[in-house]
Order: C-alpha cells, then sequence, then structure tokens
C-alpha cells in the first residue's frame, strides 16, 4: 500500500488547570491510542460526534498540535520531528469564515499565501487563476475585499487558498458547515474535482450523506477511540441490515407483533408511537419477501402507509454511538 | 531573496489591512498631531531643549504609539481572524512573519514621524537644529531598530497573557515616561532612572537628543548600549518565541478558540 498517513497508538491529553491555583483539575483523553493508515490518492473521512477527537487528529497531523504519545507520519515525516518537510507538501482547510484575511481582496489573500508557501513567481499568477476557476469563484468578484462575500464564497476562496502550494494531501476539517445545499454540493464536486487530480484528502463531517458519498474509507470516532473503520459500503453491510421497511397503522396487537418477530426474513424490529398511530421498522436483507410474509400477518389491520428505504451510513453512525432506543 | 520577497509581501499586506482600520488612520495621522500641540503647550518654545521635545519627541512618541500598539497585538490579531493556524503551517515560519509584521508596522509608523515634523514645522512654526544629517539619520536607524526589538519581545511575551490588548497598554504608556521621549529622563527618581536603563529606547533617544543638541561626539556610547540592549532584546524574544511555540502546539492553544 502506498501510504500516505501512519498513526500508530496516537494518545492526546488536553490538561485543564485551575486558573488560580494553575494546580491540575483534570485530564482529558482527546485521543486514546488511535491507529490507522491512509493510502495515497484515498478520500478518507472522519466521522464521530463533537468532541470525539476528529478536530485533535486533524491538528496533530497538520503540525499544529504535538501529540503526547504515538507516532504519527504524514507522506513518511513524522509530525514531531520534521514539521517543515510536512507543511511544504499539504493544507488545511477549516469550516466557517474564518482563516482569511476579511479586509483583504480574493487576489491579495492569494497572493499572500502563494509567497508565503514560496510559489515560484512564473506560475503563480496562472496558478491563482486556475485555483479560483476550480473553486468557482467569479471573476468580477475577485478584487473585492472578503468582507463582503457571502459564507459559501468565503468557503470557495478556503479551499482555493488550501490549494495554494499544490499540496499532496489536503484537510478539510467540516468544510461544508454553515453552507446552503447547493453551496455544500458544489463544494462536493470540488472535493471530487481534488480526488481525480490525486489529491490525498482527510474530511471530517458531520454531515453523513456527505460522507457516504465523498470517502472511499471512513472512520467513526467516538471519546477519542476509533470504533469502526471501513469503506461506506462495508461499513453499512458490517453493522445495519440492507433494508428497512416503515409502515404506519391504526392499531397493531401483541399476537401480530409476536407473529412479526417470529418471521423468516424479519431481522429486527421494533415499534414507535407517534401522533396516535403505530410506526412499526423492520430491519431485513430480503425486501419483497418480507413485505410479502409482513402484509400476510398484518391482514386486517388498516395500514395508512408503508415505505422501505435502504440503510444509510446515518444508520450505521446511529447504531454505533447508541443514538437508537428500542421501544419494542 | 525569498526572506525579502516574503517581508516585502507582508509589509504590503500589512499596509491595506492598517489603513482600512479607521482607528489605525486616527493613531497614525492625528494622534501625532495632539502630541505636539499637548506638548507645545506643556514646553517653554523659546528653548532650544523645548523645541527637541515639541518636535523630535513627540514624533518619537508617536512612531512608538504606532509600532507598539500595532505589533504587541498582532499575534492575537492573527488569532482572532482565525489566520493563526493557516500562518502557522506555513514553511517560512512563523517567527520571520511576525518579525516582518513588527518592521512593517515600524515602517508605517514613519508616516506618523512624518507627519508631526511637518505640523511641527509649518504650523508651530518649530525647527529642530540638527547639526549633522548623517549621523542624525544612521542614529534614527538605531532608533528603530531599538523599536523593533522591543516590539518584537513584547508581541511574543503577550502571546504567553492570551490579553495582549489589556497588556499593551500596560506597556506601551510606561515607555513614553521612561524612555526620555517627552522629557529627559534624569528628573525621575533615582529607581527609576535604573529601570529606564534597561530600555534600549532610552539610551537612541538619548543619543538623538544630542545630536540636536549640538553633542554629537558624546552620543555614540549611549547608542552602543542601545544596540548592545536590542540584540540581547532580539535573542531573547528569538528564543521565547521558540519556547511558546512548543509550549502552544503541546497544550494546544494556538488556535485559541
Amino acid at each position: 500500500m502506498n501510504v500516505a498517513i501512519d498513526i500508530h497508538e496516537l494518545r492526546r491529553d488536553y490538561v485543564i488547570r485551575s486558573i488560580l491555583s494553575n494546580k491540575i483539575k483534570r485530564v482529558v483523553k482527546a485521543l486514546n491510542g488511535i491507529s490507522f493508515k491512509v493510502k495515497k490518492g484515498e478520500i478518507f473521512g472522519i466521522l464521530g460526534p463533537n468532541g470525539a477527537g476528529k478536530t485533535t487528529t486533524v491538528k496533530i497531523l497538520s503540525t499544529l498540535l504535538l501529540p503526547t504519545s504515538g507516532t504519527a507520519k504524514v507522506l513518511g515525516y513524522d509530525v514531531e520531528k520534521h514539521p517543515i518537510e510536512i507543511r511544504k507538501r499539504i493544507n488545511l482547510v477549516m469550516g466557517g469564515e474564518r482563516n482569511l484575511y476579511q479586509r483583504l481582496s480574493t487576489l491579495e489573500n492569494m497572493e499572500y499565501f502563494a509567497e508565503l508557501y514560496d510559489v515560484p513567481l512564473k506560475i503563480r499568477k496562472k496558478r491563482i487563476y486556475d485555483l479560483l476557476e476550480l473553486a468557482g469563484l467569479q471573476e468580477e468578484r475577485w478584487r473585492d475585499k472578503v468582507e463582503t462575500y457571502s459564507k459559501g464564497m468565503k468557503q470557495r476562496l478556503q479551499i482555493a487558498r488550501g490549494l495554494i502550494n499544490d499540496p499532496d494531501f489536503l484537510f478539510l476539517d467540516e468544510p461544508t458547515i454553515g453552507l446552503d445545499p447547493i453551496g455544500a454540493r458544489e463544494l462536493r464536486n470540488i472535493v471530487k474535482k481534488l480526488k481525480r487530480m490525486g489529491k490525498t484528502i482527510i474530511f471530517t463531517t458531520h454531515y453523513m450523506q456527505e460522507a457516504d458519498e465523498l470517502c472511499d474509507r471512513i472512520a467513526i470516532l467516538d471519546k477519542g477511540r476509533i470504533i469502526t473503520i471501513g469503506t461506506p459500503t462495508d461499513l453499512k453491510k458490517m453493522h445495519t441490515e440492507k433494508f428497512q421497511i416503515e409502515l404506519i397503522l391504526s392499531f397493531i396487537t401483541h399476537e401480530h407483533i409476536e407473529r412479526l418477530q417470529n418471521l423468516k426474513y424479519v431481522n429486527h424490529m421494533r415499534t414507535k408511537e407517534l401522533e396516535k398511530n403505530i410506526h412499526l421498522f423492520i430491519d431485513t436483507q430480503a425486501c419483497s419477501e418480507a413485505v410479502e410474509s409482513v402484509f400476510n400477518v398484518l391482514h386486517g389491520i388498516p395500514i395508512q402507509d408503508v415505505s422501505i428505504k435502504k440503510s444509510t451510513l446515518e444508520d450505521v453512525y446511529v447504531k454505533l454511538l447508541g443514538g437508537e432506543h428500542n421501544q419494542s | 531573496m525569498r526572506y525579502l520577497r516574503v517581508f516585502l509581501a507582508v509589509l504590503k499586506m500589512q499596509t491595506k489591512i492598517s489603513f482600512s482600520r479607521n482607528l489605525f488612520k486616527f493613531s497614525v495621522l492625528i494622534m501625532p498631531i495632539f502630541f505636539s500641540t499637548l506638548l507645545y503647550f506643556v514646553y517653554d518654545k523659546a528653548s532650544n531643549s523645548s523645541s527637541s521635545y515639541i518636535m523630535l519627541g513627540s514624533a518619537v512618541a508617536s512612531l512608538w504609539g504606532v509600532t507598539c500598539y500595532s505589533s504587541a497585538i498582532e499575534i492575537e490579531r492573527e488569532r482572532i481572524s482565525g489566520t493563526l493556524e493557516s500562518v502557522s503551517m506555513t514553511p517560512i515560519g512563523f517567527e520571520f512573519i511576525i518579525f516582518s509584521k513588527i518592521i512593517a508596522n515600524t515602517v508605517i509608523g514613519l508616516i506618523s514621524f512624518g507627519v508631526t515634523l511637518v505640523y511641527s514645522s509649518l504650523i508651530l512654526q518649530i525647527s529642530l537644529p540638527v547639526y549633522s544629517y548623517r549621523q542624525f539619520v544612521l542614529w534614527f536607524l538605531i532608533l528603530l531598530f531599538s523599536f523593533i526589538s522591543m516590539s518584537f519581545l513584547l508581541a511574543t511575551l503577550l502571546t504567553l497573557s492570551g490579553n495582549a490588548f489589556a497588556w499593551m497598554s500596560t506597556v506601551q504608556y510606561p515607555i513614553y515616561f521612561l524612555s526620555g521621549m517627552l522629557f529627559p529622563v534624569k528628573i525621575l527618581p533615582k529607581w527609576v532612572q535604573y529601570i529606564s536603563s534597561v530600555i534600549p529606547i532610552r539610551w537612541s533617544m538619548e543619543s538623538l537628543m544630542k545630536i540636536v543638541s549640538g553633542m554629537p561626539n558624546s552620543s555614540i556610547i549611549p547608542n552602543l548600549i542601545s544596540i548592545i540592549l536590542s540584540l540581547l532584546y532580539l535573542a531573547l524574544a528569538h528564543y521565547s518565541f521558540r519556547i511558546i511555540e512548543i509550549k502552544r502546539r503541546k497544550e494546544g492553544t494556538l488556535g485559541g478558540f
């Protein structure tokens, strides 16, 4: 495997001290011994709830933070020993409206960072123009101050800025946060373009659909540990059933529930009472067979609505992180 | 050459951002006029030393105000705008960027120096008796060097506090009194004079005042002291910057939010 990132037993503690006495109040374990590898050219997603350790991982890999213990190598360079070598080859794009000079124009921001990254003068202008076009920023706004931009435009500019040094490796830390659906979709298209350009990307997000669409592999973190890791398809296979049938009924008896639970094609079932109706959720691997047998059991009970959905990454996430509560 | 290009980029960027702030424009263009006018009425303008303090003292004080204010809070400002992490990640090194910004602030501060000289000369009708222009320029460059070294140390140390805006004023104003910009250090109590003797600006000011008082020969020793102290400040700032950078990477407080 052509490895871009190699993390082994990475730990990061944050020491919280008392303001008055400077005594240690508590130690927060942001990362609790995580290990994984990322292949070159891969989009690797890191998912998890707030405080799971996503941003801490990104900050360690982008040399902004030192690990408490363990090793982290980016493109073969150790984050502790060779930060400068890593910095030449990476860049970081964070979500939100910050990380840009608001009182400078787009071109001025780009030119400034091009100088800091020592982009050769010969290709600088062309690279800046190409990147702004790639990011979809309209040329007539390039000379306007960034503070006059919408959130989406600022995010596009951040992407362009993040590519100014033509990095081999790009960290995207919740890049679509706060964007409207169209803006988020356009940004996802940019990320796909970057993948086609051969960039290796680490992508953190709270949006499961986005991760499913973009990432080649995903690690789900919780409390500083990796809960699971794999391709989106594998994760769905490993942790959920293939289909979920939802039926809305006016009523259901215990006898019906018992009979449904004993059906061959029903792997898991739960009920939920919502607005005086009973919602029946049935997980199955064989959709049509399950529907047929369920309808046979429910013969005589008025069915108000039926829907079938394929399991999603969100189902995996909710199942693994305990957000689902069975009521039956 | 690479470092010069980065410095020029920082200077260009710093000038544009600074002049987009109204408070900065006020500090550079209006504050010097207040300083000169204040000293004009405080001093007896008839004497030679008085005109030196009105014109040169207020010009240097204005320059210090701009340089110190802009530089001391530079890192904090980057943190607030969220650019601190992006800039820290660049291979050129954050220390060089901050150092360049401080030089840029000093260069921009020269505008306020110029405003004071023009205002004092044209409106207040005060003349500055410079006996050797070549020496004056050289001594003035040494003064700028002392400004840069002090501002760099302040910018670095105030980063530790996490409350640079508040500390900046605490540091900026005493320098007006301790450095001999607005009145001779000799009139201060002895123990305060000991404190002022470790401030390089105080020695540079003494040299400049001697030049305009027609005592160029006795101005060399104070300048040497100023250079030595400035170099010590720079070394201390460089060493502190390294420690703080590692500390911030260890503690995870670089972004500050």
